[in-house]
């Protein structure tokens, strides 16, 4: 179970709020970490959700943190949208300690979002949701033609991809022109 | 766009998640893409066995099939709607919902259809040997050419009058065609002239319903990988003679004793069949001799008190049944070729005849009888 509240960028995160665990109580008690990402929301999530996550996993496994050294040390994720990373610590903590289903309805349908999904994901190394996110990235084309299927996935036509190469040429070599003219000035 | 900023693996996995239509409709979106395909999907590709198409010259139409291998075998070889990828067909202009795709280098019209959304590729008369040949350059290009491609007759044996088989030049392609020898083919000269005129073809299932003259002994009829012929009505020439290929099976009203012979004798000299695999001769009226024949060829035996082995290859006559073997002989009976001391099984079962060339010579085969 995660619970999230604004943070800021301090090391010292704001404290975030907790909801029960589960009914259940687990009988050894479990120790949580905390994560944000580029908005800085801290999420409080237990290391047997995190174990989804290569990443994190390899983390935490050696630091042998104490409760109040991993509320201080949230892991940032930067590179990683406040809303996309509140679903992968949902998905981590909708599937603790389960097996994975060999579907996932859950998914977002906004295709900006999943694409996002996807990259988060792989990025923390969670392959069973990576799994499920190309599956659905797969399926958004599904039985469309290949003008529709341009479309959904933005693939650039074969002139735009030339021009870019075009574009990215010229760049290369007005870049080594001004290396080449700055060695030049470098030597007299 | 998202899915070129992806990790190739990621790439990978997204495209290992869509069948093989999608992967086909992807192909065209862009040339980078097309790149994408083939560098990520090879395993994909290598796994294929085969591509088919399947031509039904009723309505001039092909389909085309990735056979699933991994399905159960049923009773029916018929292709199943699951494994077909493309219809190509003639344009109908009463239809909507076009839309125009650069197949290597030529503009095809093309509709999703169905609850299956399989593409259909439409092509204007005169347009159809191009449109087949641009379609296929570019699965040559995209599938690569580790598995077979086959361009097969459907319902060949229904009836049609005036008609010839379609067989489009393709690269890298194996043909199974399926004929009716009547009305202008009954001419022994058309049929050896269309003959000569197409690829070598890989099978050849001829019912003759015609009585014909023999063919030209140097004919590329004979040439052909395997032959079933079927002359239910009539006593046809000798196809057997002359055959240069692996495989020939003959369904015919009576069959000369000299001719049969005389078939035994030249394999055994090693100047004629070289090639030969498997032959069966199923004579259906004054097949009395066969019950003589095995000693007339001058076959050996194998001991009657061992077990002999059991002939099956995989059979060539059905291109429904690729997997299929041969119907199993046993038998006793063995001749030996001078030329290299390679055995073949001879054998009669249910009017037939039956020859299998083992790839062992008399001391290994007799080897495995012991």
């Amino acid at each position: 179970m995660s619970s999230t509240e604004q943070g800021t960028s301090s090391a010292a995160p704001a404290e975030p709020t907790t909801a029960p665990e589960s009914a259940a109580a687990p009988e050894v008690p479990e120790s949580f970490y905390y994560v944000h990402g580029k908005d800085k929301v801290v999420h409080k999530v237990s290391a047997g959700a995190l174990q989804h996550s290569a990443l994190i996993h390899g983390m935490i496994s050696n630091l042998g943190y104490t409760e109040e050294q991993a509320k201080a040390n949230p892991f940032p994720f930067e590179n990683i949208d406040g809303d996309i990373l509140q679903m992968v610590v949902d998905w981590c903590n909708q599937h603790k300690g389960k097996p994975t289903p060999p579907e996932d309805t859950n998914l977002p349908k906004q295709k900006e979002k999943l694409f996002d999904l996807v990259l988060a994901v792989n990025y923390l190394e969670i392959k069973e949701l990576l799994t499920y996110c190309c599956k659905q990235v797969a399926m958004m084309v599904k039985g469309k033609s290949p003008e529709e299927i341009r479309e959904i996935w933005m693939i650039p036509t074969d002139a735009e991809d030339e021009a870019a190469e075009k574009e990215a040429k010229k760049r290369a070599g007005k870049e080594a022109a001004g290396e080449t003219a700055a060695a030049a000035g470098d030597a007299k | 766009m998202i899915i070129f900023k992806y990790p190739k693996l990621v790439q990978k996995e997204i495209l290992d998640n869509m069948n093989h239509i999608d992967i086909l409709l992807l192909s065209f979106v862009s040339k980078n893409m097309k790149k994408l395909i083939k560098t990520s999907q090879k395993k994909r590709f290598e796994s294929i066995r085969a591509i088919d198409y399947n031509y039904d010259k009723e309505y001039g139409e092909a389909k085309v099939y990735i056979p699933d291998e991994r399905r159960p075998k049923t009773s029916n070889p018929e292709p199943v709607i699951d494994d077909l990828i493309l219809s190509i067909e003639k344009r109908n202009n009463a239809l909507n919902g076009y839309f125009q795709l650069n197949v290597s280098g030529k503009i095809i019209d093309f509709r999703l259809s169905g609850y299956h959304k399989i593409p259909e590729a439409y092509f204007l008369g005169c347009e159809k040997e191009s449109v087949i040949q641009s379609i296929h350059n570019h699965f040559l290009d995209v599938f690569g050419n580790s598995m077979d491609y086959n361009w097969q007759s459907q319902f060949w044996d229904r009836p049609l009058k005036g008609f010839t088989p379609f067989l489009p030049k393709l690269k890298n392609v194996s043909y199974f065609v399926g004929m009716i020898l009547e009305g202008h083919f009954a001419d022994v000269k058309n049929f050896d002239s269309f003959i000569s005129s197409s690829p070598v073809l890989k099978t050849i299932q001829l019912l003759v319903m015609a009585k014909t003259e023999p063919m030209n002994p140097e004919s590329k009829f004979y040439d052909t990988e395997s032959i079933h012929i079927h002359t239910p009505m009539f006593n046809g020439p000798d196809f057997l003679r002359h055959f240069r290929g692996k495989h020939i099976g003959l369904n015919c009203n009576r069959y000369e004793k000299s001719n049969l012979i005389d078939f035994v004798k030249r394999w055994k000299s090693g100047k004629s069949f070289q090639n030969l695999e498997f032959s069966y001769i199923e004579i259906r009226y004054d097949n009395q001799f066969l019950n003589q024949i095995l000693n007339e060829i001058g076959a050996k035996f194998i001991d009657a008190t061992k077990q002999p082995p059991t002939y099956a290859v995989r059979q060539r006559f059905d291109w429904n049944r690729k997997n299929d073997t041969t119907e199993p002989f046993m038998s006793h009976a063995y001749v030996v070729r001078e030329s290299d001391n390679l055995v073949a099984s001879a054998g009669i079962q249910n009017n037939a005849f039956f020859f299998g060339v083992w790839d062992k010579t008399e001391e290994e085969f007799l080897r495995i009888v012991e």
